[in-house]
C-alpha cells in the first residue's frame, strides 16, 4: 500500500540515516541509499492519484493538521524536485567523491528534499511553513557546508538571515489564513514578503549570490532549481487571494520585471562563473514574477520547469568546469576549453542556448509565454525584452568565455570528469530541449485556473524574441572580453547600501542616538543614585572590613591552627587506618560491656 | 566434652592472630593471607552456632563468607600486581598515596 | 574422648599455622603454613558436622586460593623484600592494641561462663542435601547476588592486573 506520506518518509529516512549513522558507511552505501530514496520519491509522486488527506489533528488554534495534498501543481513541483533532485544527487557522487563530509553532504541534501517535498505537499499553509523553513535550514547547512572557510559560513548566516525578513512577513500572512481572517490585500502583501526573500528577488535578492559558496551541485538543487522557486510557488498556489488584490498582483510583476533586468545587467558583468548563474536565477525568477503578476500562474510554473532543467544543466556543466580547473571560478582566467571538455561544452551550450531564448528550446517557449502575457502592460512587456535580450548576451558572454577564444591562464591535465558527472547533464539537456513541448497549462487549469485570453500577437512576439536571443549572441561574440563598470560588478553597490543603512547605519546610528540619551539623561539620573550609593558603600566597606571579615578571617585562622595536629593522623598508610580502626572498635564494644 | 565454647575460643585466637598479621607484616601478600585467617575464625564460629543450634543456617553464611573471601582475594591480588607494576614494591611501607 | 583428642590435634594444627603465617620471614613458607592452617580448621568443621564445607575448604581454600596466592608470590619479585625488616614501624602499638582485644574477648568469655551443650542428635537428612535445600530456596536471592559479586570481582581482578597498553615494559 503505498501512500502520500511515502514520499516523505523516504528522503527524511535517508537523511536520518546519513547523520545519524552515515561516518561509518562506506560511500557506496552512501551513494546507494540517498540516489534511491530520492528516486523512490520520483516513482511514487508519478504513481500516485490525486488526493488530499489530513492524517491528524496538530494545531487545533490554526486549524492546522498533518495533512498532504497531491493535485496538479504539487505533483509538477514534486516532480521537479525529485526528478531534478536526483539527477543531482547521482552528479554529486562523482562531484563529492574526495570531500571527507560524504556522507554529511547527502544527508543534507536527502533533508534537504524533504523539506521541500513537506512545503509543496502541506495542504495547509501552517505545515507548509515547516517545509519553508526546513528547506532554509537545509540551505543554510549547505551553504555553510565548507564551514571552515569563513566565506561559506558567513554566506550561510547572509541567507538564512536575509530570509528571516521574508519569514517574518510569511508567518503573519499564515497566521491571519489561518484564523481565517476575511481575505484581504494586505494578506496578499506579506506574502509577497516571504516569497521575494525565499526567490531572491529585490530587494531581497542580497544573499543568493552569496550562497554560491555552498557546493556547485548544491547552488545547482537548492539555489537554481528548486528551492528559490518556493516563492514562485508560494503565490501560485495562493493565486486565489491575488486574484482580489490587483494592487499586489501589479507589485508583484513590477518587483519581478526589475529583478529580471537589474540581476540580468548585474550578470553581464560578473567574473566568477557560479555568481553569473546566481544573477541569472535571479533574473529567470523575476520572470516567474512577472509572469505570476500579470495572473498568467501557469505560465509561471512552466517557466519554473525550463528553467529548473536549464539552469541546473548550466550550474553542473558549471561544476564540471571548476572540477577540471581544479576549483578555479574566475572567468578571466578560463577561455579555450572547447578542446578539453567537448561533452561538457556540447551540453552546456544547450542549457545556455535554452537560456538564451534559441528557438525551439524549452526556455524560448516559456520565455515567451510570459512575454505574450505581459503584452497588455506596453511597460512591462519592453522591460521584459530588453531583459530578455541581456540573458542572451551574459550566456553568450559566459560560454564564449569558458570555451572559446585561447586559454589565459596555461592549464596541465584538462579532462573531462567520470561518466557519472557527464550522464546527469545528458539527461537535464534532454529535458531543457524538449520541456518546452509540453506546456502544462491544461494540467495546471484546474489548480490555478486558466488564464485570460492575452489577445497578443503570438507571432510577432515570437518573431521578435528570436530576433532578440539572435541580437544578444551575436552582440557578445565580439564583446565578451569586456570589462564592465564597476557598479555593474558589484550589483549597483546593493550590498554595500545595506551595510550602510542597515548595518552600520541603523544599528551604529541607532546606537548613537541610544548612546546620547543615555549619557544625558539616564546617566544623570543614574550618577545620582551613584554618589548617594557610594556614601553607603562607605559605610559598607568598613563595616564588611572589620566586622564581617573579621569574623570569616578568624573562623578560618582557628580551623587552620586545629588542623595541624589533625592532618598528621592523615598518614597514607593502610595498616596505620587499620590500627586505628581496630583500637576504635575495641573502645567502643569495651564501653558497651562496660556499661 | 569439647563444647561450642571451645569452638569461640579457637576461633577467637585465629582472629587475633589473623588481626596481629595484618597490624605488623609489611607484605601485602601476607596481610591477605591474615585476612584469610581471621574470616576462617569467622566461619569457625558460623559453624560452631549451626551445629550448636541444629539450624543450618550458619553453615550457609559460611558459604557466603567463603564465597566473599575468593572475591576478596582475587580482588586483592589484582591490585597488588597493579601495584607492583607501578611502584616495584610490595612493601604496605611504602604505599601512601592516600597521604594529606 | 576421641572427639576431644581429634578437636586439640585439629586446633593445635590451626593455631601453629596461623602464627607461623604471620612470621615466617618467606611469603612462600607464610603460605604453606596457611595451608596447614586451613587444613587444621577443616577438619574441625567435620567434627561440626559440617561435611560440606569441609570439603568447600579443601577444594576452594587450599586447592584454588592457595594456588592463586603462590602464583602471585612468584610474580612479585621478593627477593629485596626478604632481607628487609618484615615488620611494620608501629608493631609495638599493633600488639598492645591486640593484646588488649584479646583481654576483651578473655573477659567476654569468662562473662559469659555457661558451657554451651553439644549438638543433640545428627539431623535426619544428609548435611549436603539439608545445606542445598535452604541455600537454593531461602537463600536464593543472596546466593544469585553472590555470583554478581564474583563474577564483579573477577572482572575488577582482571582490568586491574591486565598490562596497559603502551605501558612501559
Amino acid at each position: 500500500m503505498v501512500t502520500l506520506p511515502l514520499i516523505l518518509a523516504l528522503p527524511l529516512i535517508g537523511a536520518l540515516l546519513m547523520l545519524l549513522t552515515g561516518r561509518r558507511l562506506p560511500h557506496a552505501v552512501v551513494s546507494v541509499v540517498c540516489c534511491g530514496t530520492v528516486l523512490g520519491a520520483f516513482t511514487a509522486v508519478l504513481a500516485l492519484p490525486d488526493q488530499n488527506v489530513t492524517y491528524a489533528a496538530w494545531l487545533p488554534a490554526l486549524n492546522a493538521g498533518w495533512g498532504l495534498n497531491l493535485d496538479a501543481l504539487s505533483r509538477v513541483m514534486a516532480l521537479v524536485i525529485t526528478g531534478v533532485g536526483f539527477l543531482i544527487h547521482v552528479y554529486s557522487v562523482g562531484y563529492m567523491k574526495e570531500d571527507a563530509g560524504y556522507y554529511r553532504y547527502f544527508g543534507y541534501l536527502n533533508l534537504f528534499i524533504f523539506a521541500m517535498l513537506l512545503l509543496v505537499l502541506a495542504n495547509n499553509y501552517v505545515l507548509m511553513f515547516a517545509g519553508w523553513e526546513g528547506v532554509g535550514l537545509a540551505s543554510y547547512l549547505l551553504i555553510g557546508f565548507w564551514f571552515h572557510r569563513p566565506a561559506a559560513a558567513a554566506a550561510g548566516m547572509k541567507a538564512f538571515i536575509v530570509n528571516r525578513v521574508g519569514d517574518a512577513g510569511l508567518l503573519l500572512a499564515i497566521l491571519a489564513i489561518q484564523l481565517q481572517v476575511p481575505a484581504a490585500p494586505w494578506i496578499a502583501a506579506l506574502l509577497v514578503v516571504g516569497a521575494i526573500g525565499k526567490s531572491a528577488q529585490f530587494p531581497l535578492h542580497v544573499w543568493l549570490p552569496d550562497a554560491m559558496e555552498g557546493p556547485t551541485p548544491v547552488s545547482a538543487l537548492i539555489h537554481a532549481a528548486t528551492m528559490v522557486t518556493a516563492g514562485v510557488y508560494l503565490i501560485a498556489r495562493s493565486h486565489v487571494i491575488f486574484e482580489n488584490a490587483a494592487l499586489v498582483s501589479a507589485a508583484v510583476a513590477w518587483i519581478g520585471a526589475f529583478s529580471a533586468i537589474f540581476a540580468a545587467s548585474v550578470a553581464l558583468a560578473q567574473n566568477d562563473i557560479k555568481r553569473a548563474l546566481a544573477w541569472s536565477t535571479v533574473s529567470q525568477l523575476g520572470y516567474m514574477f512577472l509572469a505570476l503578476g500579470t495572473g498568467a500562474y501557469w505560465v509561471a510554473i512552466f517557466h519554473l520547469v525550463t528553467h529548473a532543467f536549464f539552469k541546473a544543466l548550466l550550474f553542473l556543466g558549471a561544476g564540471n568546469v571548476i572540477h577540471a580547473v581544479y576549483g578555479e571560478q574566475d572567468l578571466r582566467k578560463m577561455g579555450g576549453m572547447r578542446k578539453a571538455l567537448p561533452k561538457t561544452h556540447a551540453l552546456m551550450l544547450v542549457g545556455a542556448a535554452s537560456a538564451a531564448g534559441v528557438p525551439g528550446l524549452a526556455g524560448f517557449f516559456s520565455k515567451d509565454a510570459i512575454l505574450a502575457n505581459a503584452w497588455s502592460a506596453p511597460l512591462l512587456f519592453v522591460v521584459g525584452v530588453a531583459a530578455a535580450l541581456l540573458t542572451a548576451f551574459y550566456m553568450a558572454r559566459l560560454m564564449y568565455l569558458i570555451f572559446h577564444g585561447t586559454a589565459r591562464v596555461e592549464r596541465l591535465h584538462m579532462h573531462e570528469p567520470p561518466m557519472v558527472m557527464i550522464a546527469p547533464l545528458a539527461v537535464l539537456a534532454l529535458g531543457a530541449v524538449v520541456a518546452g513541448y509540453f506546456s502544462p497549462r491544461l494540467l495546471l487549469a484546474p489548480a490555478l485556473g486558466s488564464a485570460r485570453e492575452t489577445g497578443a500577437p503570438e507571432l510577432a512576439i515570437m518573431a521578435l524574441s528570436t530576433a532578440v536571443a539572435v541580437a544578444g549572441w551575436w552582440f557578445a561574440r565580439g564583446r565578451y572580453l569586456n570589462q564592465w563598470p564597476a557598479f555593474l560588478q558589484r550589483a549597483y553597490f546593493v550590498d554595500e547600501i545595506y551595510d550602510a543603512v542597515f548595518v552600520r547605519g541603523l544599528a551604529l546610528g541607532g546606537g548613537r542616538l541610544l548612546n546620547a540619551f543615555d549619557s544625558h539623561v539616564l546617566d544623570a539620573g543614574v550618577n545620582g543614585v551613584g554618589w548617594l550609593t557610594r556614601v553607603i558603600s562607605r559605610v559598607s566597606i568598613w563595616w564588611d572590613t572589620w566586622i564581617v571579615d573579621g569574623l570569616v578571617r578568624a573562623t578560618a585562622f582557628l580551623v587552620k591552627m586545629s588542623s595541624y595536629p589533625v592532618r598528621f593522623a592523615q598518614s597514607g598508610y593502610v595498616q596505620f587506618y587499620a590500627l586505628v580502626m581496630l583500637t576504635g572498635l575495641i573502645t567502643f564494644v569495651g564501653y558497651l560491656f562496660a556499661r | 566434652m569439647i563444647t561450642s565454647t571451645h569452638y569461640l575460643v579457637l576461633g577467637a585466637i585465629l582472629a587475633l592472630i589473623g588481626t596481629v598479621g595484618v597490624l605488623t607484616r609489611r607484605n601485602v601478600v601476607v596481610i591477605l593471607m591474615s585476612i584469610e585467617l581471621i574470616l576462617n575464625a569467622a566461619n569457625l564460629n558460623l559453624v560452631a552456632f549451626a551445629r550448636e543450634l541444629n539450624q543450618i543456617q550458619g553453615q550457609v553464611f559460611a558459604v557466603f563468607i567463603i564465597a566473599i573471601a575468593v572475591a576478596e582475594a582475587s580482588v586483592g591480588l589484582g591490585i597488588l600486581i597493579a601495584l607492583f607494576r607501578n611502584k616495584e614494591t610490595v612493601d604496605a611501607g611504602e604505599i601512601d598515596l592516600l597521604k594529606w | 574422648m576421641l572427639d576431644a583428642a581429634f578437636f586439640y590435634a585439629f586446633a593445635l594444627l590451626a593455631v601453629t599455622g596461623a602464627v607461623l603465617t604471620v612470621t615466617r620471614r618467606n611469603a612462600v613458607h607464610s603460605a604453606i603454613w596457611l595451608i596447614v592452617s586451613l587444613l587444621g580448621v577443616a577438619g574441625l568443621f567435620l567434627l561440626a558436622q559440617a561435611e560440606f564445607l569441609f570439603a568447600v575448604q579443601i577444594v576452594l581454600y587450599v586447592g584454588g586460593i592457595m594456588v592463586l596466592f603462590l602464583f602471585v608470590i612468584m610474580l612479585v619479585n621478593l627477593d629485596r623484600a626478604m632481607k628487609e625488616s618484615q615488620f611494620s614501624k608501629q608493631w609495638p602499638v599493633a600488639l598492645a592494641v591486640a593484646a588488649l582485644a584479646g583481654f576483651g574477648l578473655t573477659a567476654v568469655f569468662r562473662k559469659a561462663g555457661a558451657v554451651l551443650p553439644p549438638m543433640a542428635s545428627p539431623a535426619e537428612q544428609g548435611n549436603t542435601q539439608w545445606l542445598a535445600q535452604v541455600l537454593f530456596r531461602q537463600y536464593l536471592l543472596p546466593f544469585e547476588l553472590a555470583s554478581v559479586v564474583l563474577l564483579v570481582a573477577m572482572v575488577g581482578a582482571v582490568l586491574m592486573a591486565r598490562k596497559k597498553e603502551g605501558a612501559r615494559s
